[in-house]
């Protein structure tokens, strides 16, 4: 029995693990969401930027990550709203520009926010980061004079005064990653070159899950002002935002599927070592 | 001359990217962001190759009507209509996005999901506690695991305390030492690759 | 002139302000490197690389897969050909063409950018050439399946349940694929060699797979193949960054803390002995 179940048909921990994610979809455990360290250093750090400040956000990432990603990227959306921050969304990542692009349509009509006033849409551009690397020397180049509906910039009041994606003109970037080109490519090229500037622009990142252990490093050494990780991290912010959202709800299904994993690991253990006592 | 060219323009074009962003004057005048321009044009060129590429490759594989040789025809047929819709409709149009919202989105979504399920069979085969250190390692996970989700904090306040310790000291300090090795390899990588000493993409012989 | 008031003053009236560290840095690098290589062009001793246990199993997964008479599969990753990952994997792929030819083994190799492709194909093609055996050569083994990251992973896993590889190596730089690879490999009993550095992979591929080279290993995995004095050189070079590296955190460590401590419990400690 216990080299049977050591053995165990992966497909068995398939189904208990489908089961798991399903069940609190119907029946929801309502597990208190705890405002982590991360976000809440993200969240006290962003809120503090002037009303009126310039946020460039960066969608970067493709559908596959848009379970963890696009919760992040519509609390944060919120947020900047709620502080009056005007807003720049270019995403590196073709598929990331239509993700960011239908959340920002959706909030920014139910929040009466004007398109080329408080918010621009700029699109994709082909060349990943060498598109950002112009951008800090002249935006308006780097998007072809044309922002994402292929409208002149020059017709966007919001765009009078920004002509580079370097300070004073941009305050901060919010690049939501699931991969390269993502938030390594601003530090490299934008926010880390800009940092000996008076006011440098300042670099914020959500990340998936699995990213996140790695952005340790440049958080610490203060590169990366503070991170989201996960959809945990989204569900924490939609607290700290009080405007409950899609994340929210699934964390219970996470959780669940954590348990269900370590239960198998306990399991697959036991008998392990249970067959070499025999 | 067929390997000496690539290298050529190699040694050149990674010269020019050192001066311009060490030199003062060439950063001053902007002069990478005309280069970049030249990049993007040359990405944007490239799709197109990429395309011209595909249909050669399945294209022979109609013509001979090699095994699964359908399934070219289906691939051909997908990527020159979606592309002539691209180029009648534009890629803003409702229809263009439909397309893609009503198959990518959830083919992309579904292969990303399904990499939980491979984590989930991966970790139940190697978490075997064969060693100390299997143990210690079995043990940071648990609580890393809990401790990211809302459960974690109900058990137990330490376990998300316990969780942020382990990710910013010693996670911290590993992923650390990794990357500097990393970025270390990577330079010398790319000294190689600019002196034109890496020459197996230009075929073996070349070595 | 507007564009020159943007950038700070210049150093030394040439260089970039704020990146003269950057370019210092490269310098000594550069020149660690450099030495190395002149000291290997003109026949002096040189350091061995250790043995890396990765590079030698990929010598024997090519041997089981003959004995088993299975395909072997090479993936070089998602990286592109402006990755420094891709270089590398040119690099094995290279080596593992050459035994398989040698050995009459089918290669299987799937990709994701069509650039990547077209060189895979031709130096694919070189190596069975060289070996002596062209006519081995198969077109249809070496693969482009599609740009789209899921698309690749999912036309790599259904090759790996019809194909059956003995062997499946991914060297190169990986994203959220590799977790499906490796562990698509491991359902078939493949034996496994994988290495990135692209850290947040290297987790998954340790789990899955039966050697893993970290990270900067697949950078050494060209000059320990190929044993070509040049390119040893290189890495030695490296090596002796990385000791440099090391030297100088452990100041800047200890110059930090006595700079933190030098406030109070520092300075009273000098002040009181």
């Amino acid at each position: 029995m216990w080299e049977k179940l050591q053995d165990l048909d992966r497909r068995w921990i398939y189904l208990v693990f489908v089961i798991a994610l399903l069940f609190p979809l119907f029946k929801p455990l309502g597990l208190p969401i705890k405002v982590g360290a991360d976000v809440q250093n993200f969240y006290t750090k962003f809120d503090k930027l002037p009303a009126g400040a310039v946020v460039w956000l960066s969608p970067d990432y493709s559908p596959g990550a848009s379970a963890e990603l696009n919760p992040q990227f519509e609390a944060v959306l919120r947020h900047c709203f709620k502080n009056n921050y005007k807003l720049l969304m270019y995403s590196m990542w073709e598929q990331g520009s239509f993700l960011g692009r239908d959340i920002m349509e959706r909030v920014a009509k139910e929040l009466n926010k004007v398109h080329g006033v408080d918010w621009i849409y700029l699109g994709w551009r082909a060349g990943g980061n060498t598109v950002i690397r112009r951008a800090s020397e002249d935006l308006w180049g780097a998007m072809e004079n044309l922002d994402g509906y292929d409208k002149p910039l020059a017709d966007s009041p919001l765009m009078a005064n920004i002509r580079r994606l370097w300070t004073p003109d941009v305050d901060a970037i919010v690049c939501f990653s699931s991969g390269s080109p993502g938030d390594g490519d601003y530090m490299t090229y934008v926010t880390d070159p800009a940092a000996k500037e008076a006011k440098p622009v300042l670099l914020f990142t959500g990340q998936v899950a699995v990213q996140a252990p790695s952005r340790i490093p440049v958080i610490r050494s203060g590169q990366i002002q503070g991170m989201i990780p996960g959809m945990g991290g989204a569900a924490e912010y939609e607290t700290l935002n009080k405007i409950p959202g899609k994340a929210a709800g699934l964390m219970d299904a996470q959780s669940l599927a954590h348990v269900v994993i370590l239960a198998f690991i306990v399991l697959g253990n036991i008998a392990y070592l249970a067959s070499r006592k025999k | 001359m067929r390997k000496q060219l690539p290298l050529l323009l190699t040694g050149t074009a990674a010269l020019w990217v050192v001066l311009c962003q060490y030199i003062h004057q060439f950063n001053a005048l902007k002069m990478m962001g005309t280069t970049d321009q030249w990049q993007q044009i040359i990405v944007a060129t490239m799709t197109l190759v990429g395309a011209v590429n595909l249909t050669r490759i399945h294209g022979t594989n109609i013509q001979r009507r090699r095994s699964g040789y359908y399934n070219s025809i289906a691939l051909l047929v997908a990527l020159w209509a979606y592309i002539a819709m691209g180029i009648y409709l534009t890629n803003k149009h409702v229809t263009y996005r439909w397309v893609y919202d009503a198959t990518c989105v959830p083919w992309e979504a579904t292969m990303f999901s399904m990499i939980a399920f491979f984590i989930a069979s991966a970790a139940v085969r190697t978490f075997r506690i064969r060693t100390a250190e299997a143990a210690v390692m079995g043990l940071v996970a648990a609580f890393v695991m809990l401790g990211n989700v809302p459960l974690g904090p109900v058990i137990s306040d330490k376990i998300p305390q316990l969780k942020d310790w382990l990710m910013n000291i010693p996670n911290g300090a590993g992923f650390r030492a990794i990357r500097i090795g990393i970025y270390i390899g990577t330079f010398a990588a790319a000294m190689r690759i600019a002196l034109g000493l890496e020459r197996a993409h230009l075929g073996s012989g070349a070595q | 002139m507007v564009v020159f008031q943007l950038a700070a003053d210049p150093v030394l009236g040439i260089l970039y302000a704020g990146r003269t560290m950057q370019l210092l840095t490269m310098i000594i690098f550069s020149a660690f490197v450099y030495v190395m290589i002149r000291r290997a062009r003109a026949g002096l001793p040189v350091p061995a690389i250790r043995k890396i246990p990765g590079l030698e199993a990929v010598d024997e997964a090519i041997g089981r897969a003959t004995e088993m008479g299975r395909p072997v599969h090479f993936a070089p990753g998602i990286g592109g050909i402006t990755n420094a990952d891709t270089f590398a994997a040119w690099a094995f792929l290279g080596h593992i063409a050459k035994l398989c030819a040698r050995y009459d083994t089918r290669l299987i190799n799937t990709n994701r950018d069509y650039l990547v492709h077209t060189i895979n194909e031709e130096l694919i093609r070189q190596s069975y050439l060289e070996a002596g055996r062209p006519d081995s050569y198969n077109p249809d083994d070496v693969r482009y399946l599609t740009g789209s990251q899921f698309g690749y992973a999912a036309g790599v896993l259904g090759m790996m349940q019809r194909e059956r590889p003995a062997a499946n190596i991914l060297i190169g730089y990986f994203f959220a694929e590799s977790m499906l690879f490796a562990e698509g490999g491991a359902n078939i009993g493949a034996i496994q060699i994988a290495g990135t550095t692209n850290t947040v992979q290297l987790p998954f591929f340790l789990a899955a797979c039966d050697y893993t080279l970290l990270g900067e290993e697949i950078y050494a995995g060209g000059a320990y193949l190929s044993k070509e004095p040049n390119l040893i050189g290189t890495v030695v070079g490296q090596d002796w960054g990385r000791i440099l590296t090391f030297v100088v955190m452990v100041i800047g460590c200890a110059l930090a803390n006595l700079a933190a401590a030098q406030g109070t419990a520092f300075k009273n400690y000098l002040l009181t002995k």
